[in-house]
C-alpha cells in the first residue's frame, strides 16, 4: 500500500538523465499530440507517412529547422544570459528589432571595403541591442525600477521606431509600403548549400560554446551563479554583483540585437514590420526548456524550431486551424516541462510503515 | 506560434494586407500565355486566422464560390508568417504534392512568390495586394478609390454640419488613395464639405478606433467613414445618432440605421475568371500586375442607404457608370494638394505611379498627413 510520497531536489543532475528526461518528455507530447490529430481526423498512416518523414526524415524539413533555429538559439541565449542573474529581460523583440535596424543600416548605407561590411554589420548590430537594455538596466540598479514592465513596454518603443522608419525613410519609393530595399549582397550570410541553412547557425553554435565556457568553466560564471542563486548573499560575500549583472544583461540585450542582425543578413535580406514577430516568448520558453544552461538552448532552439516546422507542415497537409496547431505546440512544450520536473526531484514512493 | 505574447500586434499585421497592393514595378516581358502541367490543384495561403473578421475572411469567402463555381476542391493553410523561410516551406510542400495553382493573400509574401514563381516555372501564383509579377506570377488589387468616390457623393449628401471623418490605418498610397477619394467625392456634391483625416497607426485595433470616431464627432462630424476592417468606429456613429460608411464586408449589422454603404470586395470577381483562364491555357499575366476597375465588382459597393436622396443617388449611378467607361475617374486635374500646390493640373490625369506614391491630403481634407516621404 502507498502511503507517501516524498520529492527531494536533486543537487546534481547527470547529463544522461536530463537527456533522457527531455526525450521521454518529447516522445510524450508527441504521443498526445497524434491522439488530438486523430481526433481531428486526421488518418494514423498519413501521420506516420506525411508528417513524421516530413519534419524529420526529410532534407527540406530538417533545413527549415536548422534556418529557423538560428535566431532561436540566439534569442534563447540571450534570455538565458539574463535570467543567469535573475534578470527578467522580457523585450526580447524590442533588442532584435534594433538589432535589424541597425543591420539593415549597415546593410543599405555603410560605405568603405565591401569585405568589413558583414562583420561590421554583426558588430553593430549586436551592439543596438545592448543598447536598447542600458535604460532598463541603469534604472533597476540605480532606483531598483522593475525591469519586467520596462523591457516589455520598450518592445513598443522599439516597434514604433521601425515604423517611423519603414512609413519614412526606407519605404517603398513606388508602392510607399513599410518594405526597405534589399541590403548589399556583400552584406549577406552566406548560404551553406543546404535548402536555406546560412552561416549564422554556425555562429549561434559557436557563441553557444563560448558562453558554455564562460558560465561553467570561468571565475565569473561562478560570480554569476551566486548572483542568481542569491543576490543579497553575493553582494555580503563582497561578490562583484554589480559588475556581474551589467554584463550579463548587456550580454542579453547585444544577444538578442545580433538575432535581429542574422535575421535580415540571413534570410530576410530587408526590414519589414514581420521579422522579429514572436522571438520573445521563443526565446523564454527555450531559455526555461534549457534550464539556462547555454548547450541545452541549442538543443532545445532545435526542438522548438522543429515543433514550428511541423506546426506548419499541420496546417499545409490537414487544413488545420491555427488554434489546434498551437494546442499541440503548447501540449508538447508542457510535456517538456513536465519530464524536467522529473530530472529535477527525486520521487520515492515509500510506505508508511517503512518511515515510521 | 503566433499566440500568448503578441497575439495582437500579429493579427493587426496579418489584416496588413487590408489596405496594400499591387505595384507597377515588375519585371517580366510580355509573356504567351501559361500553360498549366496535369490536372488543376489549387492552395490558398493566408497570413493570419481565416475569421479573422475582416481582409483573410473576406478573401477566403470567395475561396469558396470561386471552388464552387469551378467545381474543384481549394486546399487553405492559415497563419503563415510572413517572413521567407515559413512561406517558403509551405509552398514547397504544396508543390510536392502537386498542387500547380498557388494563391498567397499579403503584401508580405510578395518577396517570397516571386523567388518561388521562378524556381517553379510550371505552377501559378497569384499575390492578393502583392508588388511583384512575373510570367507565372501576378499580383492583383481593385481600385478601391473608384468605390470611396462614389461612398464620398453619398456622405457629402447626407451631411448637416459639413464635416466627415475618416480613418485610416497607414499612410502608404493604398489609403491615402481611399481618404482623397472620399474627400473629392463629397465635394463633388458638397463643395462645403470637409474630412476630418486620422491614421490610427494600427490595422486592426477596435478600442481606439472607436475613440477616434467619437473624437470627430465630438468635432461636429456626422458621416464617420472607416477604412479599416473593425466595425467599431461605425458602432459609435450610430450610437451617437450619426452616419457611417463601412469597409471590407457589409457592416450594416454595426450601424443598421445610420450606415449609406459599405465598400466591400468581391474578390471571387477576379478569382474566378483568372483560375479558370489559367486552367484552360489562356492566362497571360499583367506584367504590371491586375490592378483592376470596380466595372469588375471586384471591390464594389452595398446598395445605398435611402437616406441618401433620390437625386443624389442618381448622381452616384452616373458616377459609377463613367467611372466604368473610363471618362471620369476620381482624380482628374485639378487637384490641388492640402497646401495648396498642384498634383494634378487642370485637364490632365492621374498616373497609376502617381496613385501608388501618393503622400498628401488633398484640399478638403482637416488634419495633418503623418511622415511624409523625404
Amino acid at each position: 500500500m502507498l502511503d507517501r510520497i516524498v520529492l527531494s531536489r536533486r543537487q546534481n543532475i547527470p547529463w544522461h538523465l536530463r537527456s533522457a528526461t527531455f526525450i521521454a518528455g518529447l516522445a510524450l507530447g508527441l504521443g498526445i499530440s497524434c491522439l488530438i490529430l486523430l481526433a481531428a481526423g486526421v488518418s494514423f498512416d498519413d501521420i506516420v507517412d506525411d508528417l513524421i518523414t516530413q519534419v524529420f526524415f526529410t532534407a527540406d524539413g530538417l533545413a527549415q529547422t536548422a534556418t529557423q533555429a538560428a535566431p532561436l538559439i540566439l534569442v534563447g541565449l540571450s534570455s538565458a544570459a539574463s535570467a543567469k542573474v535573475r534578470f527578467w529581460n522580457i523585450g526580447l523583440e524590442g533588442q532584435v528589432w534594433w538589432g535589424a535596424i541597425a543591420a539593415t543600416w549597415i546593410g543599405l548605407d555603410a560605405p568603405g571595403w565591401l569585405p568589413w561590411r558583414l562583420p561590421l554589420l554583426l558588430l553593430i548590430s549586436a551592439a543596438a541591442g545592448a543598447i536598447w537594455i542600458l535604460l532598463p538596466l541603469w534604472l533597476k540598479l540605480r532606483y531598483r525600477v522593475s525591469e519586467v514592465v520596462l523591457t516589455l513596454l520598450l518592445t513598443n518603443v522599439a516597434f514604433l521606431s521601425v515604423q517611423y522608419l519603414l512609413f519614412g525613410r526606407w519605404k517603398d519609393p513606388a508602392t510607399g509600403f513599410p518594405v526597405s530595399p534589399m541590403i548589399d549582397p556583400a552584406a549577406r550570410l552566406a548560404q551553406l548549400g543546404w535548402g536555406s541553412v546560412h552561416a549564422g547557425l554556425i555562429l549561434a553554435a559557436v557563441i553557444a560554446v563560448m558562453l558554455w565556457v564562460l558560465f561553467d568553466r570561468t571565475r565569473f560564471g561562478f560570480y554569476a551563479a551566486a548572483v542568481g542563486l542569491n543576490t543579497d548573499a553575493a553582494l555580503a560575500s563582497g561578490l562583484p554583483v554589480v559588475s556581474a549583472v551589467t554584463c550579463c544583461v548587456l550580454m542579453s540585450g547585444a544577444l538578442s540585437g545580433l538575432a535581429g542582425g542574422v535575421i535580415v543578413a540571413g534570410t530576410e535580406y530587408h526590414l519589414t514590420t514581420f521579422i522579429a514577430d514572436n522571438y520573445t516568448f521563443s526565446g523564454i520558453t527555450i531559455a526555461f526548456l534549457a534550464r539556462f544552461s547555454p548547450l541545452g538552448v541549442v538543443a532545445a532552439a532545435l526542438a522548438v524550431s522543429g515543433m514550428y516546422t511541423a506546426g506548419g507542415t499541420l496546417k499545409v497537409f490537414y487544413s488545420l486551424s491555427e488554434a489546434t496547431v498551437v494546442l499541440i505546440e503548447g501540449v508538447i512544450l508542457m510535456s517538456l516541462l513536465l519530464a524536467r520536473f522529473f530530472s529535477l526531484y527525486r520521487i520515492d514512493l515509500t510506505h508508511w510503515r517503512a518511515v515510521r | 506560434m503566433k499566440p500568448y505574447v503578441s497575439r495582437r500586434r500579429a493579427t493587426a499585421l496579418g489584416l496588413a494586407a487590408l489596405s496594400l497592393a499591387v505595384t507597377g514595378m515588375a519585371v517580366g516581358s510580355p509573356a504567351s500565355a501559361f500553360t498549366l502541367k496535369g490536372k488543376p490543384k489549387i492552395a490558398f495561403i493566408y497570413a493570419a486566422a481565416i475569421n479573422d473578421g475582416g481582409w483573410d475572411e473576406s478573401i477566403d469567402a470567395a475561396r469558396k464560390k470561386t471552388a464552387a463555381a469551378l467545381g474543384l476542391p481549394i486546399a487553405t493553410s492559415e497563419s503563415i508568417p510572413e517572413d521567407a523561410t515559413a512561406l517558403r516551406a509551405a509552398i514547397d510542400l504544396y508543390v510536392k504534392h502537386g498542387y500547380n495553382i498557388i494563391v498567397g493573400t499579403s503584401y508580405g509574401y510578395s518577396d517570397a512568390l516571386l523567388k518561388a514563381a521562378k524556381d517553379y516555372p510550371d505552377v501559378a501564383f497569384l499575390g492578393a495586394s502583392g508588388t511583384t509579377n512575373a510570367s507565372n506570377l501576378e499580383s492583383f488589387y481593385p481600385r478601391t478609390y473608384q468605390g470611396w468616390y462614389l461612398a464620398g457623393m453619398a456622405a457629402g449628401a447626407v451631411t448637416k454640419t459639413n464635416k466627415l471623418g475618416m480613418l485610416g490605418g497607414y499612410p502608404v498610397g493604398v489609403v491615402n488613395w481611399d481618404l482623397n477619394a472620399f474627400i473629392r467625392g463629397a465635394q463633388a456634391i458638397n463643395p462645403k464639405a470637409q474630412v476630418i483625416g486620422i491614421y490610427t497607426n494600427s490595422w486592426w485595433d477596435p478600442v481606439q478606433e472607436g475613440k477616434v470616431a467619437e473624437a470627430m464627432l465630438d468635432q461636429n462630424a456626422d458621416v464617420i467613414a472607416t477604412d479599416l476592417s473593425a466595425a467599431s468606429a461605425p458602432n459609435a456613429a450610430e450610437k451617437r445618432g450619426a452616419f457611417a460608411v463601412g469597409y471590407q464586408i457589409d457592416m450594416k449589422s454595426y450601424a443598421p440605421n445610420g450606415m449609406l454603404t459599405s465598400v466591400v470586395f468581391k474578390w471571387e470577381n477576379y478569382l474566378t475568371p483568372t483560375i479558370k483562364a489559367i486552367i484552360d491555357g489562356s492566362w497571360k499575366p499583367d506584367p504590371y500586375g491586375a490592378f483592376v476597375s470596380i466595372k469588375t465588382h471586384t471591390v464594389d459597393l452595398t446598395p445605398i442607404s435611402d437616406k441618401v436622396p433620390p437625386e443624389v443617388q442618381a448622381k452616384i449611378a452616373a458616377a459609377r457608370a463613367q467611372i466604368e467607361a473610363g471618362t471620369l475617374t476620381p482624380f482628374d486635374g485639378p487637384v490641388l494638394k492640402q497646401d495648396g500646390s498642384v498634383a494634378v493640373a487642370a485637364g490632365a490625369k492621374m498616373t497609376d505611379d502617381q496613385l501608388w506614391s501618393m503622400d498628401y491630403f488633398v484640399q478638403g481634407a482637416i488634419g495633418k498627413m503623418p511622415a511624409p516621404q523625404k
